[in-house]
C-alpha cells in the first residue's frame, strides 16, 4: 500500500479525463460473500451438526413409520385373539409374544403407538402453545390482568382433576382419543404457562430487553426475537418432559380404567395391564415401557440439540 | 341380597378368616357352659398368637347398623357378640350356636322366638342385656338411622311399616322381657330368621356410646364398643388395624388368639408379595401364575371355596333400540357365551361354568338346589346349536333384515379396572364371531353403571349376585315383580305367584318344586344369562389351623389357631 | 409487601370460593351418589331415609346454600357419606401430615440429588457423565410409578429381605415409596438444572465474575444457582402443596396413611363432602404455594417485581 501512494505521488498532475463514470447500476458492492443468517436458519444448521440429536430424529422417524404401517401389513389382528394360546413367548409367529388374550403384542405395540405418540404429541404441543401465549400475556400485561390470569390458574388447577376426566367422558359418551386429549390438555398447560410466566418476569426486566426497548423495537418484535428465544430452553424440556407425562397420564387413567376404549389400546394401557403379572410376564411390561422410554429419549435428545441450536449465545 | 361383587370383592369378602372345628349341637343348648370350639389338646401350639391376616379394603364404618361393605362386616364379627354364631355343621349345612344368646324357644307356629342371654360383658365391663340388643334392632330400622340394611329386618312384625315411615319405632316386634331375656315376633314363619340372627345387621352396639359419638360412632377406634372375644385398639385407616384380646368375653378361654394385626392391602402384587414375605398368613388369588407359585411351596396349603354367587350377564328387556325385547335374542345371546371357553380364558378354569341361576351351595333345607335341579345352561346349548340362526330368525320376524349382520350393540360393565376390560375385550371378539354383531363395550365407575340400569338405558349389563341366605329365594326373589333390584325390567306373573307360594311353603320338597318350575320359566324367557359361579383360592401357611369355610359363617377369628412354626 | 398480600390472601378467598363453586356443581351433574356405590338397588323406603339422612333428596341449589352455611358460619366441612360419622377435617389432619411426611423426605432426597446431577451434567457437557444423568432421567421417566413400587418390593421384601413390603410407623417404612418418588424428582430437577445452568453459564456475568478472579466454586454457588434457580422454584410450588395430598398409586401400594385415597376414592365413591373437602384443603395449600413462588422470586431476582404493569 505505501508503495502505491508513493507511486501516486511521482505521477503526472490528475486531469479530468482520468475520471470515469461508474455506472450507478452496479451494485456488486452491496453483495455479501456468504448467504444472510436468520436466527432460525442458523439454528438449524447448527442442529444438522449435532450428530446424536440427527439420529435421535432418525429412530422417531422409524418409529413413526412402523406405527403408521405395521397395524396395516401385520398378519394379526390386533384386536383378536387366540385363546389356547395366552402369554406365548416370542416366536416366529409372534415376535413379541402374545398377550392375556392370545393378542399378538407386536401388532398391538404399533397400534397402541398410534394413540400415545398421538397423545403424547398433540398433548405436548397443545401444552406449549397454550402454555407459552398464556405465561407471555400474563407476564407481559402484569398487574390486573397478570393477577386474574394466575387466578384462573389456580382455579382449574384446584377442581379435581378426576372429576373433570369423568365429567367429559360422560358428556361425550365416549372414550376416543379426541375425548382422552381434551381430557388430559384440559389442565395440562397451567404448568407450562407458570414456567413461561416466571422466565419472562425475569426476563422482561433483563439489560438487553430495555436496550431494545430504548431503540425503539416494537413489544411484538421484542416478544418474537428476544424474549421468546431465550425462553425456549424452558419450552423444550417441557414438551420433552410432557411428551412422556401426557403418555402416563393416559396410562394411569388406564389403570384406573377410565383410559382409551377398548378394542384401541395404548402403551400405557398395555403397561397396566402388564403390571399386574410382570413378575411372570416381564416381555409384556418390557415391550411398552421400551417403546416409552425411545420416543421419550428421542426427544430429549433432539430437545437437547435444538436447545444448543436455538441458544444465541453458543453460535459461533 | 349382596351387593355387586366385582371379583376384588369377592377376594375381600372372604377375609374374614373363620374358622371352624365341629362341635356337637348339644353344647350349645347347654346354658351357662364355655363351648369348646376347638380341641387343641396335645397339638404343638405357636408361641405368637397375633392372628396375621389383612384386610383386603378399608371398612366403611365399623357401627353395624351403617355399615354396608364385607370387609367392613366380617371385621365386626370379631368385636361383636352375635346371639346367634353360625358355622358349618358337622354333616354339612348350617349349624347354629350360642352366641350371645345361650339358648332360644320358639312358638308352635314360628313366628315367636325368645332369646335367653348368657352372662357377657362389655369391652368396659358393663353387662351385656337384652335392652342392648332390642335397641340395636330397633335402630336398624329406624328411618332416622340410614341403616342399608334395614330391609333384612322385614320378617319381624312391622319392621317394613317402620322403615316406611308409617309406623312408631316403638312398634317393632321386639320386646325386653327381663335383663337377659329377648323376646322377637315375627310377621309370619320364616324358614331363615335364625340366619337373620346372626346377621351382622343385628350386631349390638351400647345406646349410651351412640348417644356419647353420635354420627361419629364406629367411625375410629375409640368411637366403637364392643362386646365380641377382641377390642379393637387401633385403626389407623388405610394401614393397619390392630385388635387385642377382652378377658371378660364369655368364651375367652377358648380363644386362641390374644390380638390380631392386619394390615389393609388392597393391591394384588402387594398381597401377594406380603403373603410369599410371610408377612399375613393366608391369601388368595385366582391367578393362576400365583397360583402356581404357591402350590409348589411345601409349607403352604390350598383351599378351595364356592361363593352362593352367580356372574351373569343381563339384558334389558325394556330395550329403547327394540332388540333385547324378544326373547329368542337374549336367548342367543346366552347360547353363543361358551361357559367352559370363558371360564378357561377369563378364569384360568378357576370358577363352575354355570348350569342355572341359582349358585352352589345353596339348600332348600335338607336338599341340594344346584345337584337336584335340572342344568339349564346345557339345556339352552342344546337347543340352540346355531345361536346366529335363532338371532337372525328373531330379526326377520322383527321386521329388522336389515340388522341381519348388521346389528350393533353396547355391553355396559360396572368395574373400571383391568380385569373387566379384558373380558370386555373377549365378549366383543366372541359376540363378532360366532353372532355376526358389533358389540360396543362401555367400561364405567359402578356409580354409573348402576344410574344407566335403573334408567333403563343399556342393551346388555354384566353383574355378580351373591346370597346371604342359604335358601334359593334370596336369589330368585330379585327377578320376582318387575325386578326392580337388578333392572332387566322382566315381569313375569306365572314367576311372581311361584316365588310368593315358595315364600311361604314350608315343606322342603314341595317348596323344591315351586323354585325349579320358576327357574325354568326365567331360563326359557332368558332375562338373564349366568356365565361361572366364583370359585375362591385360598392358600395359607400349614400353621394356620381350623378353618371354618361356611358362606354364611359369622365365627371372625374365634376358633382360629397357629401350629408351631 | 404487606398491602400486596393482605390482596392476595383477599383474592384467594375470592377464589376459594369459585373453585368450591364449581366443584359442588360440577360433582351434582355426574351421574350417581354416594347410595350407588355402596349398595345394590335398596329398597324406596330404605333410599328415602338415607337421602334425608344426608339432605341428598334436596335440590342441588338447596344443597349448595345449606353446605355454603355450613362451611362460612361454622366452618365445618361435614362429615363423610362414604366413611360414615368420619369427620372431613379429622381425616385431612391426619392423613395429610403423613403423606407430607414422606412426600417431604422424597422430595427433598430427590431435588438435592436431582440438582446435583443436573449441575455434573451441565458442567459436563456431551461427556459421559452427562450422558448418564440423561439416562437416569430417562429412567425416571419411562418407569410407571407402580411398576418401579412393584419391583422395589421385588428386590427389597422378598429377594433381600430388608424392608417391609408395605405398612407405616417405622423408619423402614418410608425406604420403599420414598426411592419409588424420588427418581421422578430427580430425573425432572436434573434435566431442568442442567439446561438452566448451561444457559447462565453462558452469561456475560459469569465472565465477568471470571475475570475478576472468582473462583470455580464462588461462581457456582454465587452466580449460577441463584440464576438457574428459577424455574426450579417455578416447579416447587405445585410440588409442595402436591405432598400434601399424597399420592393415590403410591400409598395404596404401600399402605400408607395417607390423604392420596382420598383424592381418588372420594370421586368414584360419589363422596360428596370428602370431595369438596380435599379440593378446599388442596386448593389452599396451592393458592399458599402460589403467593410463596411469586415472593421467592423476588428474592432471588430483584429484577422481578409480580404485579408490575407492562414491559
Amino acid at each position: 500500500m505505501a508503495e502505491k501512494v508513493a507511486s501516486m505521488q511521482n505521477a503526472a498532475p490528475v486531469s479530468p479525463e482520468k475520471f470515469a463514470r461508474i455506472p450507478q447500476e452496479d451494485k456488486s458492492a452491496d453483495f455479501m460473500a456468504r448467504p444472510k443468517i436468520t436466527y432460525w436458519s442458523d439454528a438449524w444448521r447448527r442442529f444438522k451438526q449435532n450428530k446424536l440429536a440427527l439420529v435421535s430424529m432418525a429412530i422417531l422417524l422409524v418409529i413413526v413409520l412402523m406405527v403408521i404401517i405395521v397395524p396395516i401389513v401385520s398378519p394379526h389382528d390386533f384386536s383378536k385373539g387366540n385363546f389356547r394360546n395366552k402369554h406365548a413367548a416370542a416366536s416366529a409367529e409372534h415376535w413379541f409374544g402374545t398377550d392375556q388374550l392370545g393378542r399378538d403384542i407386536f401388532t398391538r405395540i404399533f397400534v397402541g403407538g398410534r394413540v400415545s405418540i398421538a397423545i403424547g404429541l398433540v398433548g405436548a404441543l397443545i401444552s406449549a402453545v397454550v402454555g407459552t401465549i398464556y405465561g407471555a400475556i400474563s407476564a407481559f400485561a402484569g398487574g390486573r390482568v397478570d393477577n386474574l390470569m394466575m387466578r384462573i390458574i389456580e382455579i382449574l388447577g384446584s377442581i379435581p382433576y378426576l372429576l373433570l376426566v369423568i365429567l367429559i367422558q360422560v358428556y361425550f359418551q365416549e372414550r376416543s382419543l379426541g375425548t382422552m386429549i381434551l381430557a388430559l390438555t384440559i389442565t395440562g398447560w397451567l404448568g407450562s404457562a407458570r414456567m413461561v410466566r416466571g422466565q419472562l418476569l425475569s426476563l422482561k426486566n433483563q439489560d438487553f430487553v430495555l436496550a431494545a426497548r430504548t431503540l425503539g423495537v416494537s413489544s411484538w418484535k421484542t416478544i418474537t426475537r428476544h424474549l421468546i428465544p431465550n425462553t425456549l430452553n424452558i419450552i423444550i424440556i417441557q414438551i420433552t418432559f410432557d411428551i412422556p407425562g401426557y403418555i402416563f397420564s393416559e396410562a394411569f387413567l388406564s389403570y384406573l380404567g377410565i383410559g382409551i376404549e377398548s378394542p384401541m389400546t395404548s402403551w400405557g394401557a398395555m403397561a397396566s395391564a402388564a403390571q399386574q403379572k410382570f413378575l411372570f410376564y416381564p416381555m409384556e411390561l418390557f415391550y411398552p415401557s421400551l417403546m416409552i422410554a425411545l420416543t421419550m429419549l428421542t426427544f430429549v435428545l433432539m430437545g437437547d440439540g435444538l436447545r444448543d441450536a436455538l441458544d444465541p449465545r453458543l453460535r459461533e | 341380597m349382596r351387593k355387586f361383587l366385582s371379583l376384588a370383592m369377592a377376594v375381600a369378602m372372604l377375609l374374614s378368616v373363620a374358622f371352624v372345628l365341629p362341635v356337637s349341637a348339644e353344647d350349645a343348648e347347654t346354658v351357662e357352659d364355655k363351648i369348646v370350639w376347638n380341641d387343641l389338646e396335645g397339638k404343638d401350639l405357636a408361641e405368637d398368637r397375633i392372628a396375621k391376616g389383612y384386610l383386603g379394603s378399608e371398612p366403611t364404618t365399623l357401627d353395624p347398623q351403617r355399615a354396608s361393605d364385607n370387609v367392613a362386616i366380617s371385621t365386626m364379627y370379631n368385636l361383636y357378640e352375635p346371639l346367634v354364631l353360625i358355622h358349618d355343621g358337622p354333616e354339612g349345612g348350617t349349624e347354629f350356636l350360642g352366641g350371645g344368646a345361650a339358648s332360644w324357644d320358639v312358638n308352635e307356629e314360628g313366628t315367636v322366638y325368645t332369646f335367653h342371654l348368657r352372662d357377657n360383658k362389655w369391652w368396659d365391663g358393663q353387662e351385656v342385656t337384652a335392652e342392648d340388643y332390642a335397641y340395636s334392632l330397633r335402630r336398624a330400622v329406624d328411618p332416622a338411622t340410614g341403616c342399608p340394611y334395614s330391609y333384612m329386618l322385614e320378617p319381624i312384625l312391622n319392621a317394613e311399616e317402620i322403615t316406611n315411615g308409617d309406623k312408631d319405632v316403638d312398634e317393632l316386634g321386639v320386646k325386653v322381657i327381663d335383663d337377659k331375656t329377648i323376646e322377637i315376633t315375627l310377621k309370619g314363619p320364616n324358614a331363615t330368621f335364625m340366619e337373620l340372627m346372626g346377621n351382622s345387621v343385628t350386631l349390638p352396639v351400647r345406646k349410651d356410646w351412640v348417644e356419647e359419638h353420635g354420627e361419629a360412632y364406629g367411625s375410629e377406634a375409640e368411637y366403637v364398643m364392643g362386646n365380641g372375644p377382641l377390642k379393637l385398639t387401633e385403626w389407623t385407616h388405610n394401614s393397619k388395624m390392630v385388635m387385642e384380646a377382652v378377658d371378660t368375653y364369655w368364651n375367652i378361654e377358648n380363644v386362641f388368639f390374644t390380638g390380631l394385626e392386619w394390615p389393609i392391602l388392597t393391591d394384588t402384587n402387594t398381597i401377594m408379595t406380603a403373603f410369599e414375605a410371610g408377612e399375613i398368613d393366608q391369601t388368595s388369588t385366582n391367578l393362576a401364575e400365583w397360583r402356581e407359585k404357591f402350590e409348589a411351596k411345601d409349607n403352604v396349603i390350598h383351599k378351595q371355596k364356592g361363593f352362593p354367587t352367580t356372574f351373569f350377564m343381563m339384558f334389558n328387556t325394556q330395550d329403547p333400540e327394540g332388540i333385547f325385547t324378544d326373547a329368542r335374542v337374549r336367548l342367543a345371546f346366552s347360547a353363543a357365551i361358551d361357559r367352559d371357553e370363558i371360564n378357561e380364558v377369563m378364569w384360568n378354569g378357576n370358577n363352575l361354568p354355570a348350569m342355572g341361576w341359582v349358585a352352589p351351595g345353596i339348600n332348600v333345607g335338607t336338599i341340594n338346589y344346584r345337584e337336584e335341579a335340572p342344568n339349564f345352561v346345557e339345556k339352552i346349548q342344546e337347543d340352540y346349536p346355531d345361536p346366529k340362526a335363532l338371532l337372525d330368525e328373531a330379526l326377520i320376524d322383527m321386521g329388522k333384515e336389515d340388522l341381519v349382520d348388521n346389528l350393533e350393540v353396547s355391553i355396559i360393565l360396572g368395574n373400571t379396572d383391568q380385569w373387566f376390560k379384558d373380558m370386555g375385550d373377549y365378549y366383543q371378539q366372541v359376540f363378532g364371531e360366532k353372532l355376526g354383531v358389533n358389540v360396543k363395550i362401555e367400561q364405567l365407575e359402578w356409580p354409573i353403571f348402576s344410574d344407566r340400569v335403573s334408567q333403563g338405558d343399556y342393551q346388555i349389563g354384566y353383574m355378580a349376585w351373591g346370597s346371604e341366605l342359604s335358601e334359593p329365594i334370596a336369589l330368585m326373589q330379585i327377578h320376582a315383580n318387575g325386578s326392580p333390584q337388578v333392572g332387566t325390567s322382566w315381569n313375569n306373573d306365572e314367576y311372581n305367584k311361584l316365588i310368593s307360594e315358595a315364600q311361604v311353603e314350608m315343606d322342603d320338597q314341595k317348596r323344591f318344586d315351586l323354585y325349579v318350575q320358576a327357574e325354568t320359566i326365567l331360563m326359557e324367557e332368558a332375562p338373564v344369562a349366568p356365565v361361572v359361579h366364583p370359585l375362591g383360592n385360598y392358600y395359607l401357611y400349614d400353621y394356620n389351623e381350623g378353618g371354618d369355610w361356611n358362606d354364611f359363617g359369622n365365627m371372625g377369628v374365634r376358633q382360629g389357631y397357629y401350629l408351631a412354626h | 409487601m404487606l398491602q400486596y398480600s393482605l390482596k392476595r390472601i383477599l383474592m384467594m378467598l375470592l377464589t376459594l370460593f369459585i373453585v368450591i363453586t364449581v366443584t359442588f356443581f360440577m360433582m351434582h351433574s355426574i351421574p350417581g351418589d354416594p347410595l350407588a356405590n355402596m349398595a345394590k338397588k335398596l329398597p324406596e323406603a330404605t333410599l328415602k331415609n338415607y337421602y334425608a339422612k344426608y339432605g341428598l333428596d334436596k335440590p342441588v341449589p338447596e344443597q349448595y346454600k345449606i353446605f355454603m352455611k355450613n362451611l362460612i358460619v361454622e366452618g365445618d366441612l361435614g362429615e363423610s357419606i362414604a366413611y360414615p360419622g368420619r369427620s372431613i377435617s379429622r381425616t385431612i389432619s391426619e392423613t395429610a401430615p403423613v403423606s407430607a411426611q414422606w412426600g417431604f423426605v422424597s422430595l427433598i432426597i430427590g431435588l438435592v440429588i436431582g440438582i446435583a446431577l443436573g449441575m455434573i451434567a451441565a458442567l459436563n457437557r456431551n461427556s459421559w457423565p452427562d450422558y448418564l444423568v440423561s439416562f437416569i432421567a430417562m429412567l425416571g421417566v419411562c418407569l410407571p410409578v407402580f411398576t418401579l413400587a412393584a419391583l422395589l418390593q421385588l428386590v427389597f421384601t422378598l429377594k433381600l429381605g430388608w424392608l417391609p413390603s408395605s405398612g407405616w410407623g417405622t423408619p423402614a417404612h418410608f425406604a420403599l415409596p420414598v426411592m419409588a418418588s424420588a427418581l421422578g424428582t430427580v430425573a425432572t430437577y436434573a434435566r431442568y438444572t442442567r439446561s438452566n445452568v448451561l444457559e447462565v453459564l453462558n452469561q456475560d456475568y459469569i465472565l465477568t465474575a471470571e475475570a475478576k478472579g472468582v473462583s470455580r466454586g464462588g461462581i457456582l454457588t454465587k452466580h449460577v444457582m441463584r440464576n438457574a434457580m428459577l424455574p426450579l422454584v417455578t416447579m416447587l410450588g405445585p410440588r409442595i402443596a402436591a405432598i400434601f395430598t399424597g399420592s393415590f398409586l403410591l400409598e395404596k401400594m404401600f399402605s400408607i396413611p395417607g390423604l392420596g385415597f382420598y383424592f381418588y376414592n372420594s370421586v368414584t365413591s360419589r363422596d360428596y363432602t370428602m370431595i369438596i373437602g380435599t379440593t378446599v384443603f388442596y386448593a389452599a395449600l396451592f393458592m399458599v404455594a402460589n403467593l410463596v413462588v411469586d415472593l421467592l422470586y423476588g428474592l432471588i431476582d430483584p429484577r422481578i417485581r409480580v404485579g408490575k404493569r407492562g414491559l
